[in-house]
């Protein structure tokens, strides 16, 4: 990389955030943080315990001559594959909107600016200098970027709409090189 | 009226991170999540009872409706035992994690700047989503998601009387005071 920490390596001027794009992105930022928070793999997990307890009904009927324990096992781990699978997306999404709302600075357009060893965000009322050690992890999915960690901004989102298809690529295999194995690509 | 703004400079201690981290740590708390445990507790152990006395003659199935009092139990007082110490566990791993920086804050009539080292911002009162006043701090919500402590031990009395009149001028209903005589 021939930049040093005078001279930005990348500029990006005039973004701006949308609150269902954030919302989006905080959903994903959050469902990706382990691969037991994505909703298929907890309703799956549910589902599984839902055939599960289905699966000892006969015995549990044959032994007690009731069915009223797996029935209740049953439906209430289906209960929970519904409620992983739609509600709880929803309710994140929900979340990450209301975060969007409290903080009237993420509104304002702004300017990144991407350095050897930080990243630089300012807009009207803020300057954030945040080093790429902070950053935890970065994501890219089909239609933004998103940096995730640091103390000031720990959620920094790109629109790719935002940007040409020579910037998206530059930023791409910037956060490649700079990230390493931080640096994921969602399809 | 004052026209010089309040100039706060101040080196972050172990101890002013531990009662910020306290403090948020007791607002992040969800009443209805707790709640809601305590409940779903509460009618686990009803239904447990029910069923050990009344729906069975079994000893395997009374011992499975045992088993759910204690399931129920422990969802029922989750917050009230385990949850604790957790919290204090959480506290201690934040306090460890931070560094003490040395931090510049001025505030004016309509406004605070922040300096710190890799943060600058001017920040309109009315931009603020929440400013908490506790015992020990100023809790400074710029967003839900980013929040800026001021420990009061930095400011003298009169300080805090006029950082106290321009949050109850500007923020109004969002200036609370929480834990203050």
């Amino acid at each position: 990389m021939q930049t040093n920490d005078s001279t930005p390596y990348i500029t990006f001027e005039h973004l701006f955030i949308t609150r269902s794009l954030y919302a989006n992105a905080y959903f994903i930022a959050r469902s990706t943080a382990s691969p037991i928070n994505l909703p298929f793999v907890r309703a799956g997990i549910c589902m599984s315990l839902a055939i599960l307890t289905a699966s000892v009904l006969p015995l549990y009927l044959t032994l007690f001559s009731s069915f009223i324990i797996p029935m209740v096992g049953i439906c209430f781990f289906i209960l929970l594959t519904i409620f992983f699978m739609f509600i709880l997306p929803c309710v994140v999404k929900g979340q990450g909107a209301k975060i969007f709302d409290s903080n009237k600075l993420i509104e304002l357009p702004f300017t990144i600016s991407l350095f050897k060893s930080f990243f630089e965000i300012s807009n009207e009322k803020e300057t954030i200098r945040q080093y790429w050690t902070e950053v935890d992890r970065s994501l890219e999915t089909s239609d933004m970027f998103v940096i995730l960690g640091g103390k000031q901004r720990p959620l920094l989102l790109i629109e790719k709409q935002q940007l040409t298809n020579e910037q998206q690529n530059s930023l791409s295999s910037f956060l490649q090189k700079m990230l390493a194995y931080k640096h994921k690509k969602i399809t | 009226m004052h026209n010089n703004p309040i100039v706060i400079n101040y080196l972050v201690t172990k101890d002013d991170l531990y009662q910020f981290a306290s403090a948020w740590i007791k607002e992040r708390e969800n009443k209805v999540e707790r709640w809601c445990c305590r409940i779903i507790g509460l009618a686990v152990v009803i239904f447990g009872l029910i069923g050990a006395i009344f729906l069975t003659s079994f000893t395997l199935q009374r011992t499975i409706y045992l088993l759910l009092i204690f399931v129920g139990l422990a969802i029922g007082l989750f917050y009230d035992t385990l949850h604790l110490y957790l919290m204090k566990k959480k506290t201690a791993a934040y306090v460890n994690h931070q560094k003490c920086e040395s931090e510049t804050l001025f505030f004016n009539e309509t406004e605070m700047q922040i300096q710190l080292e890799n943060y600058q911002a001017i920040i309109p009162y009315k931009m603020l989503y929440l400013v908490k006043e506790t015992e020990h701090l100023y809790i400074i919500k710029i967003g839900m998601d980013h929040i800026r402590y001021v420990p009061k031990r930095a400011l003298t009395l009169q300080e805090r009387e006029r950082i106290n009149q321009y949050f109850k001028t500007e923020l109004k209903e969002n200036f609370k005071r929480e834990g203050v005589g």
